[in-house]
């Protein structure tokens, strides 16, 4: 037995398996097992096959932890700055999610209803707040510089975000298109197998609309690349080969994405102490110019808001 | 009149945009700063030049001064375009579902995202700034040369008006920039600072012309702290003194001054990456007790302070401590028109004591009891009027 990562390898004559731990709720477990069964019964590759114990079961307690085991591949590590391993794993998602929409999660699981438009206006209002608390200090710190230096563009983000949620005529209803997600792209969970992206670990599910999981995968990988507009015209038309998405959605994503997310992370925790203050700077200075990026590749993705897929971008 | 010693907390003012002053008796320093965000991002400063600096003085009034200018900077500084920033990731995805779920969470309201609104104190390494800053003495600034432009170096030419109120009579000394300071205060951010100073030579009261008496010295010592910052250097401390109120204890023959005290210091802070020229303040009610004058009859109509003298030595990066000393003076007008009830004109001069001075005051005539008058026509009583007129000396 041999620890890689976050699971045990096991090999032996006719297989090798990767035996994981999973702490805390068995129910979520149970769920995340029945979803991988039931995407590797509709399709192999993508997710991970369960190998069950001898006596049937897909997990076992130990000392209240759980485990279980998958089905060992070999594989290449997932590398984030790799344009075709990003490919693969919209790919793979797409599939997912057209697969997972029928999947229903029995277990009674607290699912309340998300509104978005609510949200992002109490966030606003906090990072307002922050604003005057920061203006107020006779002394700053270099956190609290950066931050009232880039405040007005924030915020115009911000606005955008809620505009578009408007202009695509949010309402409740896209709350009710729930189904299962992924929730989760730390790089040790990812796998490329046979030109295809595993994901290996599905327990951290949550139910949602499936821009969430389109939202957080973008916001997790495209600051890698300086959100080159290219190569998310590429990873959206990707996934729209097998699930596509409809006009509400778009005007969602491009909202969600331009809210600045991450800075209201980085203030909140500035606020509570979380993180030490150089290390904060530095992550918001990051991000900061990660910003500015992404800014410019959504103003150049109107165009496939609107459906001209032909227009080249804005330069 | 010595003070015992005292401590003082200074509190930090918060730094004025695109002026702040500071002004006392026969003093006055101005700080001028200005913001400037620029379209890139700022590497390193390389320089700033002072380019002009000239003024003017307009009176106001014997002892009120205005002092007009204007001083024009131009700073220099590297920089490179946005485009070529390497994002240089630190974390991968951790960020985003850090706090996915907090973030998606409706907050109650605004104060869940802090933990305690109280003052909380800056932990370690928050006092040090990534940001450059530099300090330049008017000494060494130089003026500059339009023909020397260096490859990948920017230039921000500044120009400052300013006009100050000096209070004081005498001789005014040639206004000076103290220092300049140009600063990063941000990825994007340029902050030029300029120190100024205005002052008098003369320390005469500006009233001595008019009769000011009964001087007497304000002297004291002062342990000044300052919590928010650090200082690297003082420049000045000034003290300015206000709503001045007397009370007389005439057994005790003695007046006692009460007035409020603003100390500020001014300073250049230790701590770079904002604001070098700081202001610090600290309130104080002060009381100064005269004795041994014969008496305070009449109370003065102003209070007449001398340019103050202050020693300033600076303990560690936190304290100081000054000593100080200024004169006091009371000012009696003289009063043209002193018209009692009996029309009598008396002038006072300026030594007025009123040691013993007689008043009379009439006593008003005593009312006839009811029928008195019929009452004595047959002669046994006599109707009498009182007429006469009675006297009381009131001696002091």
């Amino acid at each position: 037995m041999e620890r890689r990562g976050f699971a045990w390898y096991i090999e032996s004559n006719d297989k090798s398996i990767d035996i994981r731990k999973q702490e805390g709720d068995s129910l979520r477990l149970i769920t995340a097992l029945e979803w991988s069964k039931y995407i590797s019964g509709k399709r192999k590759g993508i997710v991970p096959e369960i190998v069950q114990t001898t006596d049937k079961q897909d997990y076992v307690v130990i000392d209240n932890s759980l485990y279980y085991a998958t089905l060992h591949l070999p594989n290449e590590e997932f590398k984030s700055d790799n344009q075709t391993h990003l490919l693969y794993a919209i790919n793979s998602l797409a599939h997912i999610h057209r697969l997972s929409c029928e999947f229903e999660v029995k277990l009674a699981v607290d699912t309340e209803t998300i509104l978005w438009p609510r949200i992002i206006q109490e966030k606003l209002a906090s990072l307002i707040w922050c604003y005057n608390r920061f203006k107020e200090h006779r002394k700053k710190t270099d956190f609290e510089r950066i931050f009232l230096e880039n405040f007005s563009f924030i915020y115009d983000q911000g606005q955008e975000c809620l505009e578009n949620m408007i202009m695509g005529g949010y309402n409740v209803r896209i709350q009710e298109r729930s189904q299962i997600l992924i929730n989760s792209f730390l790089k040790q969970n990812l796998a490329v197998v046979n030109n295809e992206l595993i994901f290996l670990d599905l327990c951290r599910w949550t139910l949602g609309p499936v821009i969430m999981d389109i939202i957080l995968f973008l916001n997790s990988f495209l600051s890698k690349h300086k959100w080159d507009v290219v190569l998310f015209r590429k990873l959206l038309n990707t996934y729209e080969e097998h699930n596509s998405l409809n006009q509400q959605d778009k005007h969602f994503l491009l909202g969600l994405l331009r809210f600045p997310y991450r800075l209201w992370l980085y203030a909140y925790q500035y606020n509570n102490h979380v993180q030490s203050v150089p290390e904060l700077t530095q992550k918001l200075e990051l991000y900061m110019y990660e910003s500015y990026y992404r800014d410019r590749c959504l103003d150049d993705m109107d165009s496939w808001l609107w459906g001209d897929e032909n227009e080249k971008p804005n330069r | 009149m010595r003070n015992p010693i005292d401590n003082g907390v200074l509190e930090l003012e918060k730094p004025g945009y695109p002026w702040q002053i500071i002004e006392g008796h026969g003093v006055t320093w101005l700080i001028l700063r200005q913001k400037v965000k620029i379209e890139k991002k700022i590497n390193e400063l390389t320089g700033v030049n002072l380019d002009n600096f000239n003024w003017r003085v307009k009176n106001i009034c014997s002892d009120e001064h205005c002092i007009l200018g204007d001083v024009a900077l131009t700073a220099k500084y590297r920089a490179t375009d946005i485009d070529t920033e390497e994002i240089g990731f630190i974390e991968e995805g951790e960020a985003e579902e850090c706090g996915r779920e907090l973030f998606t969470k409706p907050s109650k309201n605004i104060n869940e995202i802090i933990k305690a609104e109280t003052k909380w104190g800056r932990e370690e390494g928050a006092e040090t700034s990534i940001f450059p800053s530099l300090l330049i003495d008017k000494i060494t600034c130089k003026k500059r040369e339009v023909n020397e432009p260096i490859a990948g170096e920017c230039y921000w030419r500044l120009e400052l008006p300013w006009q100050v109120k000096l209070l004081g009579s005498g001789k005014i000394k040639e206004p000076r920039i103290e220092k300049i300071h140009l600063g990063q205060i941000g990825l994007s951010t340029l902050l030029f600072e300029v120190l100024l100073k205005f002052d008098i030579e003369d320390t005469i009261p500006s009233n001595e012309s008019r009769g000011l008496n009964h001087l007497f010295p304000l002297r004291g010592e002062k342990i000044l702290n300052i919590e928010d910052d650090t200082i690297l250097e003082v420049m000045e401390v000034i003290q300015q003194r206000g709503f001045y109120s007397g009370l007389v204890d005439s057994e005790a023959k003695s007046l006692t001054i009460k007035n409020e005290m603003k100390t500020s210091i001014i300073y250049v802070s230790s701590q770079a990456g904002g604001e070098r020229f700081m202001v610090a303040s600290c309130f104080d009610h002060e009381e100064n007790k005269i004795i041994g004058l014969s008496s305070f009859s009449i109370p003065p109509i102003g209070y007449y302070l001398s340019k103050h003298d202050l020693k300033v030595n600076k303990i560690d990066m936190k304290k100081i401590i000054c000593r100080y000393e200024q004169w006091c003076g009371m000012l009696y007008e003289y009063l043209e028109d002193d018209i009692d009830s009996n029309n009598s004109h008396e002038k006072l001069d300026a030594n007025y004591s009123a040691s013993s001075r007689q008043l009379e005051a009439p006593i008003t005539i005593i009312r006839k009891k009811p029928g008195e008058r019929w009452m004595k026509k047959s002669g046994s009583a006599k109707s009498e009027i009182m007429t006469e007129k009675l006297v009381i000396t009131i001696k002091k």
